[in-house]
Formats: C-alpha cells, structure tokens, sequence
C-alpha cells in the first residue's frame, strides 16, 4: 500500500501562485492606480530598439539622497542627511564646477502645539556648511494630521521619517541648482525614482526644478529601481512588459512607450519603460517630464533614452544608469559613519540635560535595541 | 605638509602595526617595497608593504558577474566606469623606524588620516652613518627597485657577533659570501677564515673568485693540495693534533677516548707515532684490541698507508716530518688582518671538519691566551666561514659531544672571534646558537617551517615577512640584526659584476644604517 504524502503549507503556497501567475495574458492593459492617470494597451507595436548613440552625446546629471536617524523619541528627532549629485557625459565624468558634489546636513524635528492645541512637526535643518545652506530647506512644518505624511491605514507619522522627508526637497533643490549651474540646452537630469511629489508643498520646489529645466530646454526625467504598477489583469506591469519586449527583441536594448501617462497635480509625468542593455537582467520605469516629453518628437526622446542607454554599460549592473551608481554611493549613509555621528552627536549635549530630559525619551523607543542586544 | 617626493598613495585605515594604504591607480606597489610619510625632512617615518590587496567598492558577487561577462560573452561593450577610483590595490604595511633631525626612534604615532605617502629615494636615507671600517653587503631595496644607498654595517662588531646566511639552494648563498670576502679583503681589522668545500672562493680559470682582487697576492692565502701558481700547501704535521680534535671528528668509545688521552700524556707531540710504534707497547690501561682499533681508525682519517715493513705511509695532507708551522702561518696571516681560505673540495666531509678544527682550536686557544695577557684589543675579530653550518653546530652532532664551533658560537665574542654560518636548514641549528647569531642575511627560503624559526630568531619582528622572505629572488636579502635598527631589505650585487667594477661608484652613497 502507497502511503499519500501529507502536502506541506509551502508547497500549498507555491502551487496556488504557480496556478494563476505562470502565464501572461494575451492582452493587457497598464492599470491606472488612481485618476488622472491614462494606461495603455500593452501591445507588441509600442516596443522599439534603442538605437545606439553614435552621436550627439548629452551631459547626463544624477542626483540621490540618503538620510539616516541618529536619535529618535516619540517626540524628537536627529537626522543625518546626504544629497549628492555628478555629470556624465557619455560614459566620462565631469567634475562640477559650480555647486559642490555633496551636501551634508542634519534635521532636527520636535513636536509642539498650536495655540489651537493642534500639533504640528518643526523640522529645522542645519548644513555641516553653511555655504550649504541654499541646497536644503531651512524650516520644514506638518500638521501631524497631514495626511500627505500619514502611515498606511491613517496611523499618526513616524517622527524618525522627517528627516527623509526634508531629504526629498533638498533632492529637488540640489537637482535645481545642477540644472542652473551644471547643465545646457538638451541635456538630460535624471532623479533616482519617479517623478512623483507626495508631500505638502513639495510639489513647489519640484516646480522650480521644471521650471528652470524646461526654460534651458534640458529634460527632467526619473528612473525607478523598483515599480509596484501593475496591469488590468493583476499581473506586475514590468515582468508583462520585459517578457514582450525581451521575446521582440531578444538581443537589442529596447523601450516600451506610452503605458501611462500622468496629468495629477502632483506628478506630471510620461511613463516608459526602457531595457538599457541587451545584457541587462532588469527593465525599468523611466518618466520624462510629461510637458516636455509631449513637445518631444520620437527621434529626440530615442536619443534622451539612448544617452541614459550609454551610461549603462557598467559591468557591475548592465541596463543600469552608472550615474545613478556613483550618485547613490556617494549619498548612502553607512552603518559605520552612522555610529561615529551618533557619538558626535551625543558629545554636544550638556550631560545632565541629556541625563534629566533627552536620555528618558529616548528610552519610550529604545527597548526594541536592547531585546536585539541581549538575543543571541 | 612638505611635499616628500612622488606621491603613491595614502593611509586608510589600519593599526599601528599593521596600516592599509591605497595606491594611487598609476602608481605601482610591491612586496616589501619601501616608502615614507611624515611631516618634513625632519620629521617622517619609512614604512615597508608586508601584503598586498585588492580593494574594491563594488561587492564581491558582482565582481565575480563582471568578469564573467568579459569570460563568457562575445563582444560586449560592458565596462567598469571609473575603474582608478572603484577598484583597487591596498598595501598592509608597517612602520619600520621614525627619523626625527637624521636620528631613529621607534615608531609609536599612527600617520595622519589619509596622510599621503611617497615613494622612498635615497635622500629618505641619509641618516645613514658611514662605519669606520665597513662591511658592505649591498644596496638597499625597495621591492624590486634598486637604490643607490649601499648598506654598510661595521664590520668588527657585526663579525664578532656572528652572520647567519641562510637559504635554499640557488639564492645566492655562495655569491653573497663571496661580495662580502672582495669587500672586506683589505679591511687589516677582520681576519677572515674560509672553509671552502666547494672550490668556489678562491677562484679557478673558469669561476671568478677572491684572486680577482686587485691585491690578492697581498692580502689572500689559499691553502690546498691542488698543484695551483701561488697556492699555500695544505699539510700539517701530526704534532700538531691532539685527542680532542680526534675525539670531534671519529665516532670512538670511552675507552677508545682515554686512550688517546693516555698516549698523549705519555708521549706528547710525538703521540700519534707511538699509536703506530709497536716497539713502545701501549700505555698501562689501554688494551692492545684498543691500540688496533685505534690504529685503524686514525690511519683512515690521516690517510697512512703502511709498506711491507710497517712502516708509515704518508698518502694525504698529515706527515710525520715538516709542516709544523702551517696552522701557526695561517693564524699569522689572519692576526694580519688577511682572508685565508682552506680547500678542503677534495676531501670526506669527516676530513674537512677535522682539518678545520685543527686549525679553529688552534685559532681559539691563541686567542684566549690573548685575552689572558691582555692583548687582544688591538688583534683583528677573526671570521670563521662555515659552509653547510649544522654539521659542525647542528643539534645532534652537539647533543653526542660540543666541539669547538660550539663553543665559539656561544662565548666567541668574548674572544673576538665569529663565525658565518651558512645553511639551507637553521632549524637544525640549536635556538641558543641562533639567538647568538645577531645577524642573519636571510636569502629567499621556499620551506615555511625554516623561515618560521628565523622569523622567530631574528632581532627585528619580522612575523609579517614570511611571504616576503619565500618571494625572495636570486640576490635579494633581508638582513636583521641588533646592529640596525630595522630589518633592512637588500640587493646583493652579483660578484661578477663587481669585480668588474660596473658599479657606478661615484652615485653610491656610502651610508650604514643602525648605528
């Protein structure tokens, strides 16, 4: 007599996936996630090879940001900041010549009420150099109802993420003075992700940044290392669209166009999507200003994607922007400068107001480390 | 800060002990190369690349992808963006002195953060003294670059103290002894003693050797039964031995060894005839098996033959008449300050070791009667060159009995007298012995097991150097010793070249380091 072997729940959990998500669907649509936002038929046609770039080589700029607490309570914050940015053309560096490389800065946050009894964040940034001090906002304030800083479900915001959000506006304002300082007629600016601006009155610096970009007719432009979009189906938009694109042109760098296009208020913004290099094992959401990418015609945006496609021959990460590498090592902070601060940053309190007031609110956050310490 | 020279690279992190320096991408770093840091001229320190790296921002698992795409793909356009500033090599380097106004000190301070460092050039070595009366070695090395300060130590001191040479076969041995002998050949406060079981000092019409010196009639004796212009013959007379050094050289019983000592109070100087007198009888207490045995024993090593009658044949180098002053000459000649070499090529190992203690007990015993009255100050340090050194200071020949190698490599200081041992295996040499060796000449040594006891013998810490002293090449060196006050890495010059006089004296710097 056979014995019937008993499933295991993970083998139950591949089988489920494995029968709805082995096969796409003959036709599929790009899904709008919410209004204003137009998808479009994916379709074998709106698939074209890259051509590559034997001329008529752009001044690529690349902007990051990287941001890290160093204290958190429920109620007060200090974080460090790092925005970078670097110019390629071609596949060649350029120094910057008018704004630095890198802006350093710490964010201190607190919560304080009204006279209304509403409570608000106070975010104040103080740059390592004072010369810095144009490429970041001085005072940033929220409402802690703000529901553009909200957590998933309504839940009350972090106050460790408002030194990140701060980050966000720096990389718009850093990216603005690159595109003043730095850039020329028909180059291409390119942000780490999309184009999109969430928070309160982060909108209005991106604006200056379209502003400044579309009077010096340089093109603004984001690549997103991850996308979440997803097809009418319920399939994941960018395995649809590498799985057609890679079966048209198997061994040629392509870009998929149009999927979305998007006329928010809060994002403007012609969605692509774009395998830079034939090796390449990822393809990519990359938006274009939705302003300039309209006035666009077909041969001037192949050569914006052929100039990103150009930068992405480093063998480290085949397909992928190596501006983007460079900007991204430059702004990460590590865990390792992140304790020095932490000690640099301890050293300036007067002893006994950090024994009395700071030490004892840092303690309502701390007790998640000290379970991490004594765990083997 | 003042600029040192050629900048290669800068600190990056490390100990004190153990540093890691970036190269700067066009410049190139070495094993064991040398280079400076510091303040000023006055004020910096010479640090040596003990290991080398590669440093690279980029994880490992995408490096191993990176070379796969140029491994397995055709063509492909792929390549790495700003290769001088992602990937690179690192140094593991360590200080080796601090020089403050031209005088070393031991290093104690770590350099500044990303204090830059410069390539070494003989201007970083002029706190380097000139001894009174030199040995020169070589030039000082850096990595595989040769600098034009020469590495002088002084001489006296550093013979009295012992050399130890030690290396594998073909690194360089013989031609190191051989620069040392040319240049210390005029030098009338060394007397050098050489025990040559090769052939290879004095010089034969196809390998060049001492006699090339311009003065060598004046300043070489060569000792040998070789039919050779000029030579010194290589006889002695048996009046000169005594039991002892019979005892050192055959494999005797107790009995046997009283004996010898019995026949040689009875008969003094002419002892050894009175073993092969029959006439005489033998000493009350030796047997006549013993006399025998001891008959036959000796008349192997003295190489007697007997004719029909019983009468003895002189076949070797020992003879019953004449002869009598060739040891008394040959430490004549070294009281002189001259180089002496013994070619004992054409002998057994037994007979060579016999004959050099012959004549080394003799050495010895003048000497300490010198000290004794007095009068040894102003007498030359005598250098005894041992080839093959464990078999007359190894630690199984000791172990049986201690002989006269012995006992100078652990009190001849005292008595001015010194031995260069060389050897392919100092770890057959006991560790007293070696410890008293103060400087050791280390050549290029493949066995781990041997560079770890010169490593662990040596006056400077060279724990990081075992990987360096294997990647030795053929003339390069390291010396140690308590006379300096770092472990110096040196290029010995080929002797041939040197003879030759192709070195381009007038750009060497004449320097000694430690003193």
């Amino acid at each position: 007599m056979q014995l019937k072997q008993k499933k295991s729940p993970l083998k139950k959990c591949v089988e489920f996936i494995e029968s709805s998500k082995l096969k796409f669907s003959e036709s599929e649509k790009a899904y709008p996630t919410r209004d204003q936002i137009k998808g479009y038929d994916i379709i074998e046609e709106s698939f074209h090879t890259i051509p590559s770039l034997d001329k008529d080589t752009k001044k690529i700029g690349f902007v990051d940001g990287g941001s890290s607490p160093l204290i958190t309570s429920s109620d007060l914050n200090i974080s460090f900041n790092r925005v970078a940015g670097c110019i390629f053309k071609g596949q060649n560096p350029i120094e910057l010549s008018n704004i630095p490389t890198i802006i350093e800065y710490y964010t201190a946050t607190i919560i304080d009420v009204q006279e209304d009894g509403k409570l608000k964040f106070i975010i104040k940034s103080f740059p390592r150099e004072e010369d810095h001090r144009e490429y970041i906002p001085d005072e940033l304030i929220f409402f802690i109802n703000d529901k553009s800083i909200r957590e998933q479900f309504g839940y009350l915001p972090k106050i460790e993420q408002m030194g990140g959000i701060v980050m966000r506006f720096s990389e718009w304002i850093y990216g603005k003075h690159l595109i003043e300082s730095e850039l020329d007629n028909g180059d291409i600016f390119i942000r780490d992700g999309s184009l999109q601006t969430g928070y309160t009155n982060e909108i209005k610096e991106a604006e200056k940044l379209f502003s400044i970009g579309s009077k010096k007719n340089i093109y603004i432009t984001g690549l997103s290392k991850s996308c979440r979009l997803i097809t009418d189906k319920g399939n994941s938009l960018v395995s649809v669209v590498n799985a057609i694109g890679n079966n048209k042109f198997p061994e040629s760098p392509w870009y998929f166009y149009p999927s979305f296009r998007i006329t928010r208020a809060d994002n403007q913004a012609d969605v692509y999507f774009v395998k830079l290099h034939r090796h390449a094992t990822h393809s990519f959401r990359f938006d274009i200003f939705l302003e300039q990418s309209q006035a666009l015609k077909e041969e001037d945006k192949e050569i914006i994607i052929s100039n990103i496609a150009y930068n992405s021959t480093d063998l480290s990460f085949p397909g992928y922007p190596y501006g983007l590498i460079k900007v991204d090592q430059l702004a990460r902070i590590s865990m390792r400068e992140l304790d020095s601060q932490k000690i640099a940053l301890l050293s300036e309190f007067d002893q006994d107001i950090y024994k009395s007031f700071i030490l004892p609110r840092l303690r309502s956050m701390d007790a998640h480390d000290i379970i991490n310490k004594i765990r083997k | 800060m003042t600029n040192l020279g050629d900048k290669i690279g800068s600190f990056v992190a490390g100990s004190l002990n153990r540093l890691v320096v970036r190269k700067k991408s066009d410049q190139l770093f070495e094993l064991g190369q040398l280079f400076v840091a510091g303040s000023s001229f006055d004020d910096y320190s010479i640090y040596q690349i003990k290991d080398l790296i590669y440093g690279s921002q980029i994880p490992e698992n995408a490096l191993e992808l990176m070379a796969g795409y140029n491994l397995e793909r055709e063509a492909t356009d792929l390549r790495v963006y700003e290769p001088e500033l992602r990937n690179y090599v690192l140094g593991i380097v360590k200080p080796l002195t601090n020089i403050k106004n031209k005088s070393l000190f031991l290093p104690k301070k770590l350099p500044t953060f990303f204090a830059e460092i410069f390539d070494i050039e003989d201007d970083h070595l002029d706190f380097f003294e000139k001894p009174e009366n030199p040995i020169t070695f070589g030039k000082i090395r850096s990595g595989s670059k040769i600098l034009n300060t020469e590495v002088k130590l002084e001489g006296p001191k550093v013979l009295r103290h012992h050399i130890l040479i030690p290396a594998t076969t073909g690194r360089g041995k013989s031609n190191l002894v051989k620069v040392i002998l040319y240049n210390l050949i005029e030098n009338h406060k060394c007397g050098k003693l050489v025990f040559d079981p090769h052939n290879e000092y004095y010089g034969t019409a196809k390998v060049k050797g001492l006699k090339e010196h311009p003065n060598s009639s004046k300043y070489l004796d060569f000792y040998t039964i070789r039919d050779i212009p000029g030579k010194l013959d290589l006889r002695f007379n048996v009046n000169l031995l005594n039991p002892w050094h019979i005892m050192g050289t055959l494999d005797i019983t107790t009995p046997q060894s009283d004996a010898l000592i019995l026949y040689y109070r009875q008969y003094g100087d002419e002892w050894i005839q009175s073993i092969f007198n029959d006439s005489l009888g033998t000493p009350e207490g030796v047997g006549e098996v013993t006399q025998s045995v001891l008959r036959r024993k000796l008349a192997v090593l003295l190489d007697f033959g007997f004719d029909t009658e019983e009468n003895i044949i002189e076949n070797g180098i020992y003879t019953l008449d004449g002869y009598e002053t060739t040891v008394e000459n040959i430490i004549r000649s070294l009281l002189e300050g001259k180089t002496v070499i013994i070619d004992t090529s054409l002998f057994s190992g037994k007979e060579e070791i016999f004959i050099a203690t012959i004549i080394t007990e003799n050495l010895f015993r003048r000497y300490k009667s010198l000290k004794f009255r007095d009068e040894l100050e102003d007498k030359p340090v005598i250098t005894i060159i041992l080839e093959e050194a464990p078999r007359v200071i190894g630690k199984k020949v000791l172990e049986v009995r201690d002989n006269i190698f012995g006992q100078i490599a652990r009190e001849g200081r005292k008595f001015k007298i010194g031995l260069i041992g060389i050897t392919q295996l100092p770890s057959l040499i006991p560790r007293e012995i070696l410890a008293n060796m103060n400087t050791k000449i280390i050549l290029g040594n493949e066995m781990g097991p041997e560079r770890n006891i010169l490593i662990e013998s040596s006056a400077q810490d060279l724990s990081d150097d075992s990987q360096t002293i294997a990647s030795l090449d053929i003339g390069e060196a390291i010396i140690t010793s308590h006379l300096t006050k770092f472990a110096i890495p040196i290029k010995i010059p080929l002797f041939e070249d040197l003879i030759q006089g192709e070195k381009n004296s007038s750009k060497i710097k004449e320097h000694s380091p430690g003193f």
